[in-house]
């Protein structure tokens, strides 16, 4: 089976080699329609292939035959079907692989419904045909899925790492890799409207969905990978400015700038050379994602993970990163007076400002990360989580006013007196809560001004509704409700928009209480029950301490009362955290119970037992850490509407808005005196 | 289009912000920037003592012993081993022959204090926890 594998890769290899070809002669030729459509078929078999190499790999894992190293390597027959599928992308080898299958998907869709025989798509195609070829060789030469166990075959496989058989960690590899995918294909469009000369929006057009669509599956696997941090890893860490969190926020920020720069593209022709700038950064920090995970580099930040650097993929993987870099830095150079932006920065309070410092924030902070991640190793050094926070507390702080300024703001110029009155009232709101803040989270500094700030910005982003919800009412002589409803009808990236900044603010709230104010409370008690442990409201009771056993493991229960103090000692419920025995390896794994509260969670460790036979205790406890998942929903809710089909009327009332040059300007500034 | 007092407007802003990241980032490297140590390269220079070092080491099987909030072990590789003296919350993995990663300071020749601390994967999994998961 092996064999059949490796073979329908290289099939693949041939017809990618043949779809190369049909492109290259018929996008040159004026006749080429019979090229083009050769090679829009090529895009749709070398998704065949593929599709037939990775059901082999996956029938390898099902049936757990391990004469597949790779097989051998992550799988074992005594795990559930649901992670034997999981280790498909356990590995490098896995993950390339599935990398390939997303993106052949992905571009034989693109194929399928090039009816039209559309040349930007055609052209499109023809590069990321490139990519495809690019990952066929890499899986053949340096990292392949297929390859033979080295020594007979084994009866049973290693098997997955426990702590990985969680249900968010077996989606998120494959949904950061829809993410990455997914840039591939604004990224070609880029290229495309570059070697084509057409600095039109119709590129923009077409990669437009691709891109809210890669981000929205990069925002979830971001999420359910912090989720399966503070769950499973961290108790109550989420995020520890780990090189391979960094690696998955490094393409989100770009893909982020992009989205935005979009926009500016389509409504006022504006930040061109931004945009394809952008569009082959977010690809080049996918590859450079998928390299920091994948290759070994620093896969753990520690001396002793060099000597397992895979040469042959920094290889492939660094060429492959210069090459884009370098095609598209030739490509802007050459082309850079079609992208000349139409409309320029003139005034500081304008949208052409904060998009522009949206842009620089953006690339910055991945520039630094990036930088941060991968340049101290090769020194045999590494940054401090010190070093990452103490940068993101006052930046998130600025960004966070930036956006939540940005769309008060008119295209070019803003009137500055009727700003202030707009923002008067989030204004006054967030002083007022300031007060009762204080009070409760007044002890760190940062963390209370975040608060504040975040309270500001929520409060202008539902003022901002209201607002446009009432100047559409007017207009249109309807009521306020369906001047709101109409604003979630007809201007769906607005309102989506909006809706994902609301998250944003929501997230940062709970970012600063559940990373700021963690209190961290140890304890020792006698193993006795009654003995007790205080922690803010509540008791902790000792009730009992048993040993269980499964095979091979020895299961310490410490079985609690949770009492509130505050009323009575009433049972809330009992807790019972664990530390589980591995007796072969002679290792302890801790569990920890959760108490999940809306505005707080604990957690429970049992960290074992001292010299005197004292049970060692941990209590932590997290705030508002529910405001960070709430926030992550309704900004990945905001990218949902905006990527529902938007009702056409408008979407013609509004690009010929556009086109039209003077027109928008005037309706702006209507809209300026009522709303914006 | 642009017009040239605007375009320089704009740079001079750009070029502020960016000298004030670029000096935020300065000023927290120096303080936040770990070097990182074998273990033999810990116990054989003398002039690390007393500094803030990284150094990762396998966990000498039942070397571990715990007193209130604070587990002193050994790790060692092939050209050593140190005692680590750890207070703070145990990561989730732990135990004899699993790898760690402590951060703390070199107090004496081979005995570092540390409250900061990351395992590996167990050795079994040999693909590790980093490799095997994002």
């Amino acid at each position: 089976m092996r064999n059949v594998g490796s073979f329908a890769l290289i099939v693949t290899i041939v017809i990618s080699l043949y779809t190369a070809y049909s492109f290259y002669v018929g996008n040159k030729v004026r006749k080429g329609e019979k090229q083009q459509k050769a090679g829009n078929d090529g895009i749709i078999w070398q998704f065949a292939s593929v599709t037939i190499a990775s059901l082999v790999l996956f029938v390898a894992f099902i049936t757990d035959d391990f004469s597949f190293g790779y097989v051998a390597d992550h799988s074992t027959p005594q795990m559930s079907i649901f992670y034997k599928i999981a280790a498909f992308w356990a590995g490098h080898e896995g993950s390339l692989l599935l990398w390939l299958w997303m993106l052949t998907g992905f571009t034989a869709l693109l194929a399928f419904l090039n009816r039209k025989n559309d040349r930007l798509t055609n052209i499109a195609l023809y590069i990321s045909n490139y990519i495809q070829l690019f990952f066929l060789i890499t899986l053949l030469t340096a990292t392949n899925p297929f390859r033979a166990v080295e020594l007979g075959v084994p009866l049973t496989g290693v098997g997955l790492n426990p702590l990985l058989m969680h249900w968010a960690m077996v989606l998120h590899p494959p949904t950061l890799f829809m993410g990455y995918a997914g840039l591939t294909i604004p990224f070609a469009f880029a290229i495309a409207a570059l070697m084509d000369r057409n600095a039109s929006s119709d590129w923009v057009n077409r990669a437009h969905k691709w891109t809210l669509f890669a981000w929205f599956f990069l925002t979830i696997g971001i999420f359910l990978g912090a989720l399966w941090a503070y769950v499973v890893l961290g108790w109550g860490g989420y995020w520890a400015w780990d090189p391979v969190e960094n690696a998955s926020i490094l393409p989100w920020f770009v893909a982020t700038a992009l989205l935005h720069t979009f926009t500016m593209y389509r409504r006022r022709g504006g930040m061109k050379l931004w945009a394809v700038s952008l569009a082959s950064l977010s690809f080049v920090m996918c590859i450079l994602a998928t390299f920091i995970t994948r290759s070994g580099l620093l896969a753990d930040v520690s001396v002793h993970s060099f000597p397992e650097l895979k040469k042959d993929l920094t290889i492939l993987f660094g060429g492959l990163m210069l090459v884009v870099g370098g095609l598209t830095a030739y490509l802007i150079s050459i082309r850079s007076k079609e992208f000349e932006t139409q409309e320029f920065f003139s005034d500081f309070l304008s949208k052409h400002f904060t998009y522009y410092l949206n842009n620089i924030a953006l690339v910055a902070f991945t520039l630094i990360i990036a930088g941060a991640t991968v340049i101290p190793p090769l020194f045999k050094k590494s940054l401090g989580v010190e070093f990452y926070n103490r940068l993101a507390e006052p930046l998130g702080i600025l960004y966070l006013l930036l956006i939540t300024i940005c769309p008060y703001l008119g295209w070019k110029k803003t009137e500055g007196n009727n700003l202030l009155k707009q923002l008067a009232f989030p204004a006054g709101v967030a002083a007022i809560a300031a007060i009762p803040l204080y009070l409760e989270w007044g002890s760190n500094l940062i963390g209370f001004i975040t608060m504040v700030v975040a309270v500001f910005s929520m409060t202008a982003i539902l003022e901002l509704f209201y607002l446009r919800a009432r100047a559409r009412a007017k207009s249109r002589g309807v009521g306020f409700a369906s001047g709101l409803f109409s604003i979630f009808r007809f201007s769906r990236s607005q309102a989506g928009g909006y809706i994902s900044h609301l998250g944003m603010a929501i997230m940062i709230f709970g970012i600063a209480g559940s990373m700021l104010y963690v209190q961290d409370i140890p304890a020792s008690i006698r193993p006795q029950p009654g003995e007790a442990v205080w922690a803010s409201n509540y008791e902790f009771k000792l009730k009992e301490f048993r040993q269980t056993t499964r095979p091979g493991q020895q299961v310490n229960h410490v079985v609690f009362e949770m009492r509130d103090r505050n009323d009575g000692y009433k049972l809330i419920r009992e807790i019972a955290p664990k530390m589980v025995y591995h007796e072969v390896q002679r290792r302890q794994v801790l569990e920890a119970a959760i108490h999940y509260e809306p505005l707080r969670d604990i957690f429970v460790v049992f960290n074992g037992v001292d010299k005197q036979d004292n049970l060692l205790l941990n209590i932590k406890i997290n705030p508002l850490i529910s405001f960070v998942w709430i926030g992550s929903f309704i900004l990945i809710f905001g990218s949902i509407i905006v990527m529902w089909p938007k009702a056409v009327a408008v979407t013609q009332e509004e690009t010929a808005g556009a086109e039209s040059g003077k027109k928008p300007a005037r309706r702006r500034k209507g809209a300026l005196a009522g709303a914006e | 289009m642009a017009d040239s007092r605007s375009k320089k407007r704009l740079l001079a802003v750009t070029v502020v912000l960016l000298a004030i990241i670029g000096y935020m980032i300065f000023s927290s490297t120096a303080s936040s920037i770990a070097h990182h140590k074998s273990v033999g390269e810990v116990i054989s220079d003398p002039s690390l003592i007393g500094k803030p070092v990284k150094v990762g080491g396998m966990i000498a099987d039942d070397s571990v012993v715990r007193d209130g909030n604070t587990a002193t072990f050994k790790i060692f590789d092939k050209d050593g081993q140190l005692t680590v003296v750890y207070t703070g919350q145990i990561p989730k993995q732990f135990g004899g022959g699993i790898e760690a990663i402590v951060e703390g300071k070199l107090v004496s020749k081979d005995r570092v204090e540390s409250t900061r601390m990351m395992t590996k994967c167990p050795s079994k999994y040999k693909k590790g926890v980093r490799e095997g998961t994002k």
